[in-house]
């Protein structure tokens, strides 16, 4: 089983309103909101724990084990956790990446 | 090895003030720095903001000191207001943070490479140290030009590059060639002090703080550091975050003021709210 890529946005986009702040109007969340810089709504340990999270659902989904927050994704020229769009795409590639192998 | 010997500041109460130039800052800076240090309960017989002002008048004149630096406990208000009296302007407000015991089972699970900086990392660690920081004594001092306040960051680093303690590491985040980041740690009987670290500025990870503090902690614990402790500026609230995230609790609030020479030649003009603080 995989996952397409609007169907990880999807997921993605549940895992992070629920780490928004509590108390506060909720934003508009969609493939282009941005998970860390300016006028974010997380901190940096607030973004590792989504990448937990959004790890756990996918390997529990997919029945797969793909790592988001690591060094890899750290080395990479862009990086994959811009906003929810580019994260939801990473996670595709990953995923792609251990069906070939398997 | 500089060293330096305080001397008493007023002569009529030898113990209650002390002085020091600072040689490591005046050969990074170019002139003369000096550091102040109070003990005890000021001079009741005379006004002690007055005294304090007219010997640092006196001691920079001698010294051709043109900034003066003092701490003082964040809670004593009333210390805090009479360095304020006498002229000091309040720079840095920094709390301690303190894990302990160190358990990494109480961490995050390892993610990120941290290892011992390696001489293939130096020009990244320097390129980091010099343009990554904004907080700190000298930093938070608007009257101190900014390139110098980087300079002092820049010359620790390259001196904890280069020193033969053992006890003294610089650790990197990341693969060669791929340096995210570098933290200072020195460990001493059993507690781990990180004493400076830094992200690259340009990085666009996101998490790469919270990377840097969470496997500092883990390397820290491998080199047998069973406690763990930094000095973090509270208004550095990205770090506060990362701490609190991670366990660290909060102790010893200090606050670090600066006095500054009137008509210093190498200080910048001070803003007009602090010459509306100045009192006379």
């Amino acid at each position: 089983m995989t996952l397409t890529l609007q169907e990880c946005t999807d997921l993605i986009c549940e895992i992070y309103k629920e780490f928004l702040p509590p108390g506060q109007p909720a934003p508009e969340v969609n493939a282009e909101t941005r998970l860390f810089g300016a006028r974010t709504q997380l901190d940096s340990s607030a973004l590792v724990s989504l990448l937990v999270e959004v790890e756990q659902q996918i390997n529990d989904a997919v029945g797969t084990e793909i790592l988001l927050a690591d060094d890899r994704a750290m080395s990479q020229k862009r990086s994959p956790f811009r906003n929810i769009g580019t994260l939801a795409e990473y996670v595709v590639m990953l995923l792609r990446e251990k069906s070939d192998v398997a | 090895m500089f060293s330096v010997e305080y001397q008493p500041l007023l002569d009529s109460h030898p113990d209650w003030a002390k002085i020091a130039c600072l040689p490591w800052d005046e050969a990074i800076f170019g002139f003369p720095v000096a550091d102040l240090r109070l003990a005890g309960d000021p001079p009741l017989e005379t006004n002690p903001s007055v005294a304090l002002r007219e010997a640092l008048d006196a001691f920079c004149a001698q010294t051709k000191s043109e900034l003066v630096s003092v701490r003082a406990d964040g809670a004593d208000t009333a210390a805090q207001a009479m360095l304020i009296a006498a002229g000091f302007l309040p720079v840095d407000f920094s709390l301690l943070a303190l894990i302990q015991p160190l358990k990494p089972e109480s961490l995050p699970p390892h993610r990120f490479t941290m290892r011992p900086a390696g001489p293939e990392d130096h020009k990244a660690i320097l390129h980091i140290a010099e343009s990554a920081f904004a907080f700190g004594r000298y930093h938070g001092d608007p009257r101190f030009p900014r390139y110098m306040a980087n300079r002092r960051y820049l010359q620790w680093v390259r001196n904890a590059l280069d020193t033969a303690d053992q006890d003294d590491h610089v650790l990197v985040l990341g693969r060669p060639n791929a340096v995210l980041g570098f933290m200072n740690v020195v460990i001493r009987d059993g507690n781990a002090d990180l004493r400076l670290g830094a992200v690259d500025p340009e990085n666009e990870i996101g998490f790469a703080g919270f990377a840097l503090y969470a496997e500092t902690l883990r390397a820290a614990h491998s080199l047998s550091a069973r406690s763990a402790s930094a000095r973090i500026a509270a208004a550095n609230t990205r770090v506060m975050n990362v701490c609190a995230s991670l366990g660290y609790r909060f102790f010893s609030p200090e606050t670090t003021l600066h006095w500054h020479v009137p008509n210093s030649s190498h200080l910048l003009p001070a803003p007009i709210s602090l010459h509306q603080r100045t009192f006379t």
